[in-house]
């Protein structure tokens, strides 16, 4: 090799020599900046996303160090607490969503250790209509409500997924439905009873639909339980002075609008305003304007339930606005806990909390206190509300119409729902659920407040 | 601890770094890595530790043993002792369970035991000890002088927990002679970096796809979906077993040790033999060198060698029947080509060998995942369309379109681009300067991402029920 050649190798080589040093001093920045923020920045203690408390650090002690526990946790508490965890986690989900092709957005999460279905119905329907001990009828008089066989009411078994799996179609997320028809007679027979008991009282049904039962990718039509006819049924089966808020009708009118949300598995505020203008026209009661008696409100960029809590990561791409309307007239509002039925937080004039993710747990708490509103209305109708999440939403509409309002989560109250009905001088009961509690398992609740 | 974590990344790995190059050193250095490499060890389990100490102790002594008479009878002695111990800890932990449950089978035969956790690591740095002893034995090594550096052999942290099965041959002059130069930590960092993102990017998401379908009702996978599945799971353990190993190279060579390769690309293999020759190398010549070769059966070495280098390389990766028939599925095809003569296979067309290979290897790991082998045989029926199951849904079509760029990336990504284009770019060193400047980049990039994605390793979804 000439000494040209040999000087140009040489330089060569540097070169390539000084890259690696610059490339390995970049390295090392990172890692060591990683290492430096990671100890000085605050830490998170709570997560909103997942709505969790996070990791603590662990205390030193001896025995925990020797089990290898108090090491195992502070590691735990290291990668549980990095700061903007949030930020960092929808990046990633954001990333990680480009991992496939979805055409018209579609996407699929559907467990495949589901049981087989349809599930297996009880060969002993349960029968709709009570005889005074409880334990069923014949067929009985009024008109268009089928006859039972004698037999003792079987209790639900939860011998099936109803949830069959969450698909996304064109930027919504919803959940596959199934419903059965052992749990639907079991809500009938709850309110038929009701009526028995109390046949002074105005007894509403209200069947909330989920999104699946007008959304459902085409492809996937006929596949699963048919909503419409599940509430049909329901329909069939009820006394027939029980008044019936034909919800899903309502809304196949506004399917166009946003009266669901996208990225959560609940209704949007707008769907919860048709379907209770339907029942205050049905009932003759004040019916809401959204325009005179509310003021909207919306926020940007938001996700629900779907992506916080049942993992559908890609709904990061698809952000929702999540619109409320926040009650223009007067009102004072007191909220119970459920363990003591003692008032815990009273507000005017405010019915609209949490302005953070999931949006639709705002009002009144969400789930987690009894509520009672007082409005300035004098009709001498009191209204006992008793819902699933999806009953949450009525109370600010509701409020139009009735003097008083008791939101109960049929899930949670533990007191005598008759007692209590007496008690607070109710003229009206609004059952309001989605078809999952009205024709799934969770229709038991209705049984043990009015059947048990 | 494992490597794939934002706490050995960002705590444990620049406060051993930190420490290791502020002391120049060797004797230090090398206490510094010996502490690294026992905290590593203890960190889940400080009582194996324990356990780690006393078989490095016991195994010090007996190698000083052969080392002082090397094929004599104190030798032997000393040797035996060894692989009795050695292979002895590993049954009794690992397979002793396992063995009289098959037993129990027998009627009228029920013997229990109770099962302890097995310490970690335990298959690799057992067999880096067999390595050791009978390298000695056979005079290939000197036995190791200093405990502390044998300590520091068996335990050191970068190949304790995952392999690779890196032989004292390998580095026993590193423990006392060796530089890491700026050449080390750049490659160390790439190839820390490669691995943390097959590990994260790719092996943890395609590991969800794979229990998506394995863990539920076998019954109701389409075909499409069975041998979907079945790639994404040979993708799966491919990108998983050598992200690890990439990252352990790597994390070994910034500290100036040179780990041979344990995978070199071997999906583009067109022989079952060949294949193994490039996954697992560590496991694969290691059973070569010890096992093949060992004289018990007489004139049927040929057959009964294959056969016991087989069923231990299935049985080393787990204590149930699946693995061993996964073994010695490979052996079987071995054996076939070893018959036909690897001239009469090469003369077979490259697609044909490559397609026939690629079968064989994604087949053998449907063996491999099952460790029930009712369920085997119900997964086997589905993929061959015997369970009177349909082709294609919309559901499979739907769920692989929805993962299909990160199966086609991890495609992508089995074929040996880095080799191919780095001897492309040697011919101008310009062109390699270029070239090492934007990798850097993009491997500091893909290193960042990828710690981005480890954020999310503890999250934990509300399971919301109730609504």
């Amino acid at each position: 090799m000439d000494k040209e050649t040999k000087f140009q190798t040489k330089n060569q080589n540097r070169f390539l020599h000084a890259i690696r040093i610059v490339i390995v001093c970049l390295f090392l920045v990172v890692l060591l900046s990683g290492a430096v923020l990671l100890i000085v920045l605050d830490r998170p203690t709570y997560s909103q996303d997942e709505k969790r408390v996070l990791a603590k650090k662990p205390a030193f002690t001896f025995s925990s160090l020797l089990r290898g526990e108090y090491t195992e946790d502070l590691q735990y508490y290291y990668n549980d607490t990095i700061p903007y965890r949030s930020v960092f986690k929808r990046f990633s989900d954001k990333m990680m969503s480009y991992k496939g092709i979805a055409q018209d957005d579609f996407y699929i999460d559907i467990p495949k250790d589901l049981p087989s279905f349809p599930p297996e119905e009880s060969s002993v329907p349960t029968p709709i209509l009570p005889t005074p001990d409880g334990s069923g009828s014949a067929a009985p008089d009024a008109t268009n409500v089928p006859s039972v066989t004698l037999a003792p009411t079987k209790p639900n078994v939860n011998e099936f997924t109803q949830n069959q799996g969450i698909v996304t179609y064109q930027k919504r997320a919803m959940e596959l439905y199934w419903g059965s028809k052992a749990s639907m007679r079991e809500y009938a027979l709850s309110l038929n009873t009701l009526y028995t008991r109390k046949p002074d009282l105005n007894i509403w049904s209200m069947n909330i639909p989920t999104a699946s039962a007008y959304y459902l990718p085409p492809s996937l039509a006929g596949k699963y339980g048919d909503q419409a006819q599940d509430c049909a049924y329901i329909r069939s089966l009820l006394h027939p002075d029980i008044h019936y808020v034909d919800v899903y009708n309502v809304l196949k009118k506004h399917t166009q609008e946003d009266i669901y949300l996208r990225t959560d598995h609940h209704w949007s505020y707008l769907g919860v305003f048709y379907a209770v203008e339907e029942m205050m026209k049905q009932g003759d009661l004040a019916v809401p304007n959204l325009k005179k008696d509310y003021t909207t409100k919306s926020k940007d960029g938001n996700l629900g339930s779907f992506y916080l809590y049942f993992d559908q990561k890609h709904l990061v791409n698809y952000p929702e606005t999540f619109t409320w309307y926040e009650p223009k007239f007067s009102f004072d509002a007191a909220y119970y806990s459920y363990d003591t039925m003692e008032v815990v937080r009273t507000s005017k004039n405010k019915m609209f909390f949490y302005y953070s993710e999931p949006f639709y747990d705002m009002v009144n708490y969400g789930d987690s206190y009894l509520a009672h509103i007082q409005t300035e209305n004098q009709t001498g109708r009191r209204l006992a509300v008793f819902k699933d999440s999806f009953g949450n939403a009525l109370a600010p509409f509701l409020a139009k119409g009735f003097d008083e309002i008791w939101v109960i989560d049929l899930r949670y109250y533990k007191g005598d729902a008759y007692a209590f009905l007496e008690e607070k001088g109710i003229t009206d009961v609004l059952m309001a659920s989605c078809m999952f509690t009205n024709a799934g398992y969770k229709s038991v609740y209705y049984k043990n407040l009015f059947v048990s | 601890m494992n490597f794939a974590n934002l706490f050995f990344i960002y705590a444990f790995l620049p406060a051993v770094l930190l420490l290791y190059y502020v002391i120049p050193n060797i004797h230090y250095r090398n206490g510094v890595l010996l502490l690294a490499s026992l905290v590593f060890y203890a960190w889940g389990s400080p009582v194996m530790l324990l356990l780690l100490l006393a078989v490095c102790v016991v195994n010090y002594f007996l190698g000083r043993g052969i080392g002082k008479a090397p094929g004599e009878k104190k030798g032997k002695v000393c040797l035996v002792i060894g692989l009795i111990l050695n292979i002895g800890l590993l049954f009794g932990y690992k397979y002793l369970a396992f063995f009289l449950d098959t037993i129990s089978l027998i009627p009228g035969l029920h013997v229990s035991v109770c099962k302890f956790a097995m310490p970690l690591g335990l298959s690799f740095f057992t067999f880096r000890i067999i390595s050791y002893l009978l390298d000695v034995y056979w005079e290939k090594v000197k036995a190791e002088r200093s405990f502390p550096l044998f300590l520091l052999f068996v335990s050191l942290f970068p190949c304790t927990v995952a392999g690779p099965i890196v032989r004292y041959q390998t580095i026993g002059e590193s423990l006392r002679v060796r530089r890491a130069s700026w050449s080390d930590l750049y490659v160390g960092f790439m190839r820390l970096s490669v691995g943390l993102g097959k590990k994260v990017i790719l092996a943890d998401h395609l590991y969800g796809i794979t229990e998506y379908y394995f863990s539920g009702n076998l019954r109701s996978l389409t075909v499409t979906e069975a041998w979907f599945a079945l790639l994404v799971y040979a993708l799966y353990v491919y990108f998983d077993f050598s992200g690890y190993s990439d990252m352990a190279i790597g994390i070994a060579r910034m500290f100036g040790f040179r780990f041979e390769e344990n995978f070199r690309y071997p999906f583009v293999c067109t022989t079952i033999s060949e294949f193994w020759q490039r996954w697992h190398i560590s496991l694969g010549s290691f059973f070569r060198d010890y096992l093949l070769y060992v004289p018990i059966f007489g004139k049927m070495r040929i057959y009964g060698g294959l056969f016991l280098v087989w069923f231990s390389t299935g049985l080393w990766h787990g204590a149930s029947w699946n693995y061993v028939i996964w073994g010695l599925y490979f052996g079987l095809f071995i054996l076939l080509e070893t018959k036909i003569g690897k001239k009469r296979m090469k003369k077979i067309p490259k697609l044909i060998r490559h397609f026939y290979t690629k079968i064989v290897i994604i087949l053998g790991f449907g063996i491999f995942y099952f460790t029930d082998l009712g369920r085997m045989g119900t997964f086997f029926k589905s993929l061959f369309g015997l369970s009177g199951n349909q082709f294609v849904d919309t559901f499979s079509s739907t769920y692989m379109m929805n993962n299909l760029i990160l199966v086609l990336l991890g495609l992508i990504c089995i074929f040996p681009w880095v080799p191919f284009f780095q001897k492309k770019l040697e011919k101008r060193s310009w062109t390699l300067g270029i070239a090492q400047c934007v990798c850097g980049i993009l491997l500091l990039a893909l290193f960042v991402f990828a710690s981005i994605i480890l954020v999310n390793s503890t999250n934990q979804p509300f399971l919301y029920t109730q609504f």
